[in-house]
């Protein structure tokens, strides 16, 4: 993936997390973000899956405030603090993994292990996402009726690393 | 009896065994089945709430815990907010001792006295739109009025100027919500503080009913019984997580049936866990509102036949909550929330989610459900 590429989905990534565009992601954003994911799908931070993703959440914001000290992160420190964390495979499993898995957990509602579209469409809606490259991997998604939990969790880490995996569009 | 109370301020016998009868719940209510969260900072909400709590006067036992009930429903957010909320659960406390478990609860008269001195604060502490919370509350009192009142037996706090800040007495019940009504409402909406003030006096009408029902000795229906139990809570606890996430709900979404569900299915989910654990010391009282005491009359029940009973309803009532909070993202479309004012809602409605689970941990901790307190 070329720097520009990647610089420009971590900024909108960025773009997301701060709901209020007041150029700093805080903690707060992350926690809006966990708690509007959780009312989606109906859990609470002391649900299964909710707990797990609370503790995902908190580890990233961890892992990225800590690298940054002032309880505030920048543009410029979230595409830093980013790409150190998916470029390196144990770092992203143990800073990223956990929450995109517990993430894609909530998504598969049924628990056959399956992510199926309209869960997809309420994920990439709570992230804000409705933009051209999710719509694309809807109907991708509703031709191929869903992707496994594992599936998902490495598009997203391909969407921010190798295009051309599969489910990079992502 | 409230929900963060409180039947049980002397003790009862194996209500401590009661509290435990929650635990299949754990099983069978999803956002029942994690532990919480406790605060990162709650050393220091503690010590906060304790030097509040002396200087304002009010005598709240250690064991009371507010302050870690608050800790875990706002695990995730400020400390200040975790602190005023845990302030305004210790007023609420000592706000139902006026007449709970006392001959003042018998005393329709003092709590209708005691609802209106707090409701015309909330009318007239706030410069501006004073006149129409006035009319709202008073049409609202007037109502409800009750049946001529029991005689009083206890004590009838005196009118109290207005806009003093502590104006010789004044109880600390009524200091302490003066203190904090003016942390709270300014930074809030009139529409806002008109709901707080028609919570408060649903309180007072809910409670006047329930000290009617005593002095008759009748034991409210299977029907009727939740809707007045969602009224001696207090609705507007429920009001209070928005100022005190510094947030607020936009109108057309609080106002719609899903909201409504969402918050009037976290107030029965976690009284009626309250009923369960206090079955046991209100019914040595005498006291009869309580799910666990209406349920074994409506139907003929035995006393474990009632608490099985209450808590499938639990577990139903539950589910409602769920089923509300999952159709909140399509509300936030349909009103034109923007991103900010979607997650602002998200974090008050994840406190709801939240509180079942806090108010089963907080039952199990206090040590006022136990034998010995």
């Amino acid at each position: 993936m070329s720097t520009e590429l990647l610089k420009s989905r971590l900024d909108h990534a960025f773009g997301q997390l701060d709901a209020d565009g007041n150029g700093r992601v805080e903690r707060d954003d992350l926690l809006g973000l966990g708690a509007l994911i959780l009312v989606g799908f109906g859990e609470s931070p002391t649900s299964a899956a909710g707990s797990k993703l609370v503790d995902g959440f908190e580890s990233v914001w961890r892992a990225l405030s800590g690298e940054v000290g002032d309880g505030a992160i920048s543009p410029e420190e979230f595409r830093t603090g980013m790409s150190s964390v998916l470029s390196e495979d144990a770092r992203f499993d143990a800073v990223l993994r956990p929450a995109a898995e517990a993430v894609a957990e909530m998504c598969d509602t049924d628990g056959d292990g399956v992510v199926e579209a309209a869960e997809l469409r309420l994920l990439l809606s709570a992230f804000g996402a409705p933009c051209g490259e999710a719509e694309t991997a809807f109907e991708r998604l509703e031709h191929e009726r869903g992707v496994s939990v594992g599936e998902l969790v490495e598009a997203t880490r391909a969407y921010y690393t190798v295009p051309s995996r599969p489910g990079g569009s992502l | 009896m409230s929900v963060i109370d409180t039947a049980t301020r002397t003790g009862g016998r194996a209500s401590s065994v009661a509290a435990a009868l929650l635990l299949p719940l754990v099983d069978r209510v999803p956002v029942m089945a994690a532990p919480c969260r406790m605060h990162a900072s709650i050393d220091r909400i503690t010590a906060s709430l304790a030097d509040w709590t002396r200087e304002i006067g009010l005598e709240t036992p250690v064991l009371a815990r507010f302050d870690r009930m608050a800790g875990r429903a706002f695990a995730g957010f400020g400390t200040d907010s975790t602190l005023l909320f845990a302030k305004w659960l210790t007023w609420l406390f000592h706000f139902d001792d006026e007449w709970d478990e006392k001959p003042a609860g018998r005393a329709a008269g003092i709590v209708e006295a005691t609802f209106s001195r707090l409701v015309r604060h909330t009318a007239e502490a706030v410069h501006g739109e004073t006149q129409a919370a006035r009319t709202a509350m008073t049409a609202s009192l007037t109502a409800a009025r009750p049946r001529p009142a029991a005689p009083v037996m206890t004590r009838i706090p005196s009118p109290l100027p207005v806009r003093t800040p502590r104006p010789e007495g004044v109880s600390p019940v009524e200091a302490a919500f003066r203190d904090l009504w003016g942390a709270t409402a300014p930074r809030m909406s009139r529409r806002w503080r008109e709901r707080f003030a028609h919570g408060l006096a649903a309180q007072g009408a809910a409670c006047r009913t329930e000290a009617e029902n005593r002095c008759a000795g009748r034991v409210p229906s299977i029907t009727e019984y939740p809707v007045l139990r969602r009224g001696t809570v207090g609705p507007y606890l429920f009001d209070l997580v928005e100022p005190c996430l510094g947030v607020e709900v936009p109108a057309e979404l609080r106002e719609c049936r899903t909201w409504r569900t969402l918050v009037d299915a976290c107030n029965d989910v976690t009284a009626w866990c309250n009923d369960v654990a206090s079955h046991h010391k209100e019914r040595a009282n005498g006291d009869v509102h309580n799910y666990v005491m209406v349920a074994a009359h409506a139907f003929g029940l035995s006393d474990a036949e009632a608490v099985a009973w209450v808590n499938d309803r639990i577990a139903e009532r539950s589910e409602d909550l769920r089923a509300a909070a999952r159709r909140l993202p399509g509300l936030f479309d349909e009103f034109g929330l923007t991103p900010v004012e979607a997650r602002n809602a998200s974090k008050v409605a994840c406190a709801f989610l939240t509180a079942p689970r806090a108010q089963l941990e907080w039952l199990l901790e206090s040590e006022r459900y136990d034998v010995t307190a």
